[in-house]
């Protein structure tokens, strides 16, 4: 007649709730019963500790044996509640003492032959168990684990192990040494890149402010080529960052290496499903946009995405973070991401180079019409890709061109002074300032008036009037000047619209 | 090497105030160099002879050397002329001047696509076993000889030492180096600017025939088409927008009766035709009206080259000593710059930037202004085009 508690998480999006595991051993015929909610994996689990239980020579009791997780009202799924249940009847069946596990947080799945295995999220257990004794878990989630900070770990990779250390019979090493993962070697550069130096110098400042961009071009122009040296330029996550998407890829699970310390660029296919990049589905698990938080969302051929979701970026785009609501679930995941897209200018993609097709330009203003006007309006920064000529190539042969060393650098020095002037606000770069903080961005008179004039000339939206700010003071922030001038606020307007956006297709 | 004779008549040559011409009717005179200098006239000072085996020695230190017109290697075409240099000077490849040649000359503030179509077309003729012969100015000169310097000749307004316009260094050495330059000014002369049109005599002189790509209704170009139809040379031109003020003199040309020309092809199906009809070029008067056959070595009657460079005004044109500082980054100048490298012909911009040397912000910059007061145009595929007036 015990009744025992031990301490593990629930996960709802990336905020972890406790959940308290009881067990309870009494009398009666004998039987296995866990309540509280549970999902099809944790009732499976029953099976799964009957095995490991016989494998190290322990045997269930022949009694009648309850687990209930509390709350109980809250729905719980996932595999790690293996371990919690498991040591929770290890207490009452005496053969580890509830002192030694008291106040730790548990999570790991259990093999039929007693071996604990990772499971998803323990980046977020590890968060929430600071604020607890520890975290127990499996070996092979240590990794991920001390991201978490200051936390005390218990790790071993079989229950025997566990055992004989809460035992005090065999010591596990818990104190694990931190291991950065090493620099990602990229093995592409922006000096290989020969000619498109408009291209070069948006993505530039694209990557200096985070702005959302789009790329047009021809097949075969290099968009791809382009885009896939975009991620070199941008300066690692900081500690914070890196932490939070972190959190987002363990929910997803796709992480166990440790914290993601390079800047997500993820690249979903055209065909992708409203859930899978928004996020949902039966788990509501993170989607896309959220596994790019802090990095690159890269859509490549804009135009073949259905428009349901596309629109679906539009919320996010706007607020950084996106709520998913199911019948059973409602969650919120961040989602912070800077767009990449590109597509070609028109059905058989040759627009914008000489050997238009007699549907021109027709063709091409109906293809643009595809994607939704709202979200062509949201990118600050609009470029052709040139398709170059083979003479154009040979002449740009031996043009000095710079690494994505050297850019990267100016572009983390253009960062370093964003975070400066957005402290304690809820962004911290130029491209996700709010429209009631323009005043921060310190645009000079002339250079004001003279996009109001453009602006009025050109019947641009509110929006882009202020993506057009917002671009040049990322210029000036490259440059190292406080106070946005004309000439910023010329070049960022000539990177707003293309000219067959601006004035319909007639080339 | 200059035999003795050659040298005394050099320094007969040298002397102020004797021009091919005039040397050519003393030497037709009193035949030998002692006659003429026992002959000539108080008012020559005569040149001095030791200044003259100076120029010599500056020559061979420099691997250049100075050729007669009766040397064997004098090139053939220019020794039909009535007013040839009685010398050269050369440096490089001097068998080149063994081939048929061909001018390409235009606009010093050429377009991008002007430049490319000077390149072009150098290049296709090069392929049919011609020379191009430019003068080694900025824009289509430059291009013309950029697009295969090992078959060019470059003949030089200066001294054959001195390397004008200078941000044509490189061009020079590589020249030098495998094609020829050609120069008939005294060696380490400077520019100045009489020395053009003696020089744009030559390099139609040299050619059987002169292609103008984008000249203004006044410039130097004109003055090469000119000699070159002075001398019953062909002349063609590549036609141009009728608001682009640099397809004027082209355009002008054309209405003359030049042939018209859209790529080296017709060039050279142009002379394909006319072997089989004439053996050389040079004999027909292809130009009606105002042809002038002029095969004479000596011609004093004829001032009609005379005449049309004096018509020019040389000074407004060529602006070679008007001393643009090409490093001037100023906004006013760059803007004119960049709209010169523009025509009605949409260019890229990143080209755009890489031709005139200069940032892809600051292109953009000037670009976005000059758009927004209606002088540009943006066009499909990150390129832009001038909108005329």
């Amino acid at each position: 007649m015990s009744s025992v508690k031990i301490l593990t998480v629930s996960s709802c999006g990336i905020e972890a709730k406790t959940v308290n595991v009881q067990v309870h051993i009494g009398n009666g015929l004998p039987q296995f019963t866990i309540v509280g909610l549970p999902d099809k994996a944790i009732n499976e689990s029953k099976e799964r500790i009957r095995s490991a239980l016989e494998s190290i020579g322990l045997a269930l009791p022949a009694k009648r044996v309850i687990v209930n997780m509390s709350p109980a009202d809250l729905q719980k799924e996932g595999s790690h509640y293996d371990l919690p249940i498991i040591l929770g009847l290890l207490v009452s069946i005496e053969v580890i003492s509830a002192d030694s596990v008291n106040g730790y947080i548990a999570v790991g799945e259990l093999s039929l032959d007693g071996k604990i295995n990772d499971v998803r999220g323990v980046v977020i257990s590890a968060v929430h168990a600071l604020s607890y004794e520890g975290l127990i878990c499996s070996t092979s989630s240590v990794k991920e684990a001390q991201w978490a900070g200051d936390l005390k770990i218990i790790a071993a990779s079989t229950l025997t192990q566990l055992i004989n250390h809460l035992n005090g019979h065999q010591i596990q090493d818990d104190t694990f040494t931190v291991v950065d993962n090493a620099v990602k070697k990229f093995n592409v550069n922006f000096n290989e890149v020969k000619g498109h130096t408009t291209a070069k110098r948006v993505m530039e400042i694209a990557a200096a402010g985070n702005h959302h961009m789009l790329m047009i071009g021809a097949p075969g122009a290099g968009k791809s080529m382009l885009a896939a040296r975009f991620s070199t330029i941008l300066p690692q996550m900081s500690a914070s960052e890196a932490l939070e998407t972190s959190m987002i890829y363990s929910v997803a699970g796709i992480n166990s290496n440790g914290l993601v310390r390079d800047r997500p660029f993820r690249d979903p296919h055209h065909n992708s499903s409203v859930a899978a990049l928004v996020g949902g589905g039966h788990r509501a698990l993170p989607g896309e946009i959220s596994l790019a938080h802090n990095g690159v969302l890269f859509i490549d051929e804009m135009t073949l995405w259905s428009s349901t979701v596309l629109n679906g970026l539009r919320e996010a785009m706007e607020t950084g973070y996106i709520s998913i609501a199911r019948a059973n679930n409602h969650v919120q995941y961040p989602a912070k991401f800077q767009l990449v897209a590109a597509m070609n200018p028109c059905p058989c993609g040759k627009a914008n180079t000489n050997a238009q097709c007699r549907k021109f330009p027709i063709c091409a203003e109906l293809y643009m019409q595809r994607i939704p006007g709202p979200i062509l309006d949201r990118f600050a920064l609009v470029i052709d890709v040139e398709n170059l000529e083979p003479w154009e190539l040979a002449e740009y042969e031996n043009e000095k061109r710079e690494s994505s060393e050297q850019i990267c650098e100016r572009v983390f020095a253009a960062r370093v002074l964003q975070k400066k002037r957005y402290e304690n606000l809820s962004f911290s770069y130029n491209g996700d300032a709010s429209s009631s903080k323009m005043n921060l961005l310190c645009i000079s008179s002339q250079a004001q008036n003279w996009l109001n004039f453009a602006a009025a000339k050109n019947q641009i939206s509110h929006r882009a009037y202020y993506n057009t700010c917002k671009v040049a003071r990322s210029i000036a922030d490259l440059e190292n000047v406080d106070t946005v001038n004309l000439s910023h606020i010329q070049e960022a307007f000539g990177y707003l619209k293309l000219p067959q956006i601006r004035k319909g297709a007639v080339g | 090497m200059l035999s003795e004779e050659h040298i005394k008549l050099l320094q007969i040559y040298r002397t102020v105030g004797i021009g091919p011409i005039s040397f050519f009717s003393l030497l037709e005179k009193y035949k030998t160099a002692n006659n003429i200098i026992q002959n000539l006239s108080n008012r020559f000072k005569l040149a001095n002879l030791s200044d003259i085996y100076d120029e010599i020695e500056a020559h061979e230190k420099y691997e250049a050397m100075i050729i007669s017109i009766f040397d064997e290697r004098y090139p053939k075409m220019l020794k039909q002329v009535r007013n040839a240099p009685p010398f050269l000077s050369v440096k490089g490849k001097i068998n080149l001047f063994t081939k048929q040649h061909i001018a390409i000359v235009g606009a010093r503030n050429s377009s991008i696509v002007g430049g490319r179509i000077a390149h072009d077309i150098s290049i296709g003729l090069i392929g049919a076993n011609y020379i191009t012969v430019s003068g080694f100015a900025r824009g289509i000169d430059h291009h013309a000889h950029n697009a295969d310097v090992t078959n060019t000749i470059a003949v030089m307004a200066c001294g054959i030492d001195q390397i004008y316009p200078k941000e044509n260094r490189e061009l020079y050495k590589k020249i030098a180096d495998n094609g020829l330059i050609v120069s008939e000014a005294p060696f380490s002369s400077a520019p100045q600017e009489h020395l053009f049109p003696n020089r744009n005599r030559i390099i139609a002189g040299i050619s059987c025939g002169t292609v103008v790509i984008e000249a203004a209704s006044k410039s130097g170009s004109l003055i090469t088409a000119y000699s070159a139809l002075d001398y019953g040379r062909d002349v063609f031109a590549v036609p141009g927008c009728p608001a682009d003020p640099r397809s004027k003199g082209c355009n002008r040309l054309i209405k003359e009766g030049a042939i018209i020309v859209e790529s080296a092809d017709d060039i050279i199906n142009h002379y394909s035709h006319e072997t089989l009809v004439r053996k050389l070029p040079f004999e027909k008067n292809n130009i009606q009206g105002l042809s002038k056959n002029t095969n004479s070595f000596i011609d004093n009657n004829s001032f009609l080259h005379e005449k049309i460079i004096n018509s020019f005004d040389y000074e407004s044109t060529d602006n070679s000593f008007s001393n643009i500082d090409t490093n001037d980054h100023s906004l006013p100048q760059l803007e004119n710059k960049l709209l010169n490298f523009l025509g009605n012909v949409p260019v890229s911009i990143d080209m755009l930037a890489h031709q005139l040397q200069i940032s892809i912000h600051q292109v953009r910059i000037i670009l976005s202004d000059l758009e927004l007061n209606g002088k540009v145009r943006h066009v499909w595929g990150n390129r832009v085009c001038k909108l005329y007036d």
